[in-house]
């Protein structure tokens, strides 16, 4: 039988606290009465009730106060007021005051059952947000942003199972952290977290470094090795970049996950091994899928958990709760005195577009250390920051022309680099002649569709606008271009 | 209320109402015979509560009417009400004693 949840009853007429307790015990809740207000303070201090059925006229105080207490102390516990005088004043009175529900005598049992689930309810979803608001940290993520809760929700519920994962994400937004925290919170925490970069690795040792090779199986295996997949044995295997895989090897991993065995370079020997398989890209891969780059078959085989990471722009207030912890994390290792930032570093920091993410803000912090002493951490120690803000204000800290280091590179391809010069605008503004809004905003899409080979998609996500937008502007422009013609 | 309770735990609950009602009844009396309107208000507001629970309508009905007369400052009123629910109460008592 489950344990019954603690229910207080404050009621001094004997009778009634009978009828109470009989209507609660006959739906299987289990109270304490008290008759006085001295008793249920008593109780309150004891702890343990998630609701208090509290009448108002009390031999030895007002109810009311019990429930000023109650508030003020911030105890977590729901407060339902039973009481015949139900004036509008003291309904008023009792809500204001943080009151759950309001009774009046007599009330059936049905509504008093009602009052008391809803109740219990609320306190035990009430716990929940509260619990997931204390995770400022998990696993070596930092952050408390909403996004971030919802990330540590599906974590909590995939690490337990054996399904694969499949992480995606820009580049720098903690792929790597997330599959280490996946296994952490795993069954298969004990046993080994083997990663593995598939993009760092020449494609013909790919398949050794996955499954293993024998002695003299190709030029330079001068002895037997023992692959990723046999080190992960009982554990979890990474395979960061799998869009990276060429095809064949593709086709070796999906006959690997679907048996559990593969064979080392250059054995006939079929091995087996027991591992759990989360994966990663910063690429789209149904689009490597459509682009016939990675196997269709071996993409729904993988992505049965799938986990997006959020970049950091859109984490909002975790930009700066990472920027203070690695201020103070690098202070200490580089022995310098940092301990806080200038407001007008906060506002670089939070207005910033970080296309690279927290490996970018990593990188700015800790050399804005390294180059400089002191123990506030000012604007100008974070030159990299400083004049990227352009007047489109929907984009943080973007300048176009130029890459994250504010250097005229055009040929990276960078998230900033998506809007025409700011030049070109300034022109825009001087003449005097006014170019219709449609035209601005076609000559912005053109460019971003551009700048990102034709993929319509990516633009979109770079514009901030749905590719579907994008669509239907391309009909409405043929259609003005025609009136204006 | 028998649904609501179960049928075994009736006697109890009538056993503890008519103590109840015998406390308030004379708790509105005592507080009628001495003038004491804050008494009268508290002990009618009890047994306002207490007769709408087990059904005694019209001994509920009475004390709401002596409660209002009180809260509105009609403390003549609210005793002469108060003598008469003497005899509704010993009516009500003689029914759930009998039951």
């Amino acid at each position: 039988m489950a344990e019954t949840p603690s229910i207080l009853l404050v009621e001094d007429t004997a009778s009634l606290a009978a009828v109470y307790t009989s209507y609660l015990k006959r739906s299987g809740y289990e109270s304490t009465q008290v008759m006085s207000g001295k008793e249920a303070l008593h109780e309150l201090g004891e702890g343990g009730y998630r609701v208090i059925l509290l009448d108002l006229q009390l031999p030895d105080m007002d109810g009311i106060e019990i429930l000023r207490m109650v508030q003020e102390q911030k105890l977590p516990v729901a407060v339902v007021i039973i009481t015949s005088n139900a004036s509008v004043n003291v309904a008023v009175e009792s809500m204001r005051l943080g009151a759950y529900d309001f009774l009046e005598k007599p009330f059936s049992a049905d509504r008093l059952i009602v009052t008391v689930r809803n109740a219990l309810k609320h306190m035990q979803l009430s716990e929940m947000v509260e619990a997931i608001k204390e995770r400022t940290h998990f696993y070596g993520f930092i952050g408390s942003s909403f996004a971030m809760q919802s990330i540590y929700r599906t974590i909590d519920s995939a690490a337990t199972s054996k399904a694969t994962v499949f992480i995606t994400g820009e580049s720098g937004t903690g792929k790597e952290v997330c599959a280490e925290a996946i296994h952490k919170c795993s069954p298969r925490a004990e046993k080994p977290f083997v990663p593995l970069n598939c993009g760092a690795i020449p494609k013909d040792l790919m398949e050794s470094e996955i499954f293993g090779h024998v002695k003299g199986a190709f030029t330079g295996a001068i002895g037997n090795r023992d692959g990723a997949a046999t080190q992960a044995d009982g554990g979890t295997l990474f395979l960061d970049e799998i869009c990276e895989m060429d095809l064949d090897l593709q086709t070796k991993l999906l006959r690997f996950i679907q048996s559990g065995t593969f064979n080392k370079v250059g054995s006939t020997r079929l091995e087996k091994v027991n591992i759990r398989i989360v994966c990663a890209t910063n690429r789209s891969p149904l689009q490597e899928v459509q682009a016939g780059r990675f196997r269709e078959d071996l993409y729904y085989r993988l992505h049965v958990i799938p986990i997006h990471l959020p970049p950091l722009r859109d984490r909002d207030e975790d930009i700066l709760e990472i920027a203070k912890s690695f201020l103070i994390d690098y202070a200490k290792e580089e022995g310098k005195e940092f301990k806080s930032f200038s407001a007008e570093a906060i506002e670089l920091i939070n207005n910033y577009s970080w296309p690279g993410n927290i490996r970018q803000l990593q990188n700015v912090i800790r050399n804005s250390i390294v180059l400089n002493e002191g123990q506030v951490l000012t604007a100008d120690m974070l030159p990299s920051l400083r004049g990227v803000n352009t007047g489109f204000s929907e984009y943080k800290g973007n300048v176009p022309g130029r890459n994250v280091d504010g250097n005229r590179d055009r040929s990276k391809l960078d998230a900033v680099e998506l809007l025409p010069s700011g030049n070109h605008f300034a022109e825009i503004s001087q003449s005097t002649e006014i170019t219709p809004l449609w035209m601005v905003e076609k000559e912005a899409i053109e460019t971003a569709i551009k700048t990102c080979d034709g993929n319509i998609v990516k633009a979109a996500s770079l514009l901030d606008i749905n590719p579907s937008t994008i669509y239907r502007k391309k009909v409405q422009w043929k259609e003005l271009e025609k009136k204006t013609s | 209320m028998s649904n609501e309770v179960g049928e075994e735990t009736i006697p109890f609950l009538v056993e503890q109402f008519c103590a109840d009602l015998r406390t308030h009844l004379t708790g509105v009396l005592n507080a009628a015979r001495m003038h004491n309107a804050e008494e009268l208000q508290r002990e009618s507001h009890t047994l306002k509560s207490v007769s709408g629970t087990f059904g005694a309508l019209r001994l509920q009905e009475q004390m709401r009417l002596i409660n209002e007369s009180c809260r509105c400052g009609d403390h003549k009123h609210a005793i002469e009400l108060a003598v008469s629910a003497d005899e509704i109460g010993a009516l009500t008592m003689e029914a759930y004693q009998g039951s």
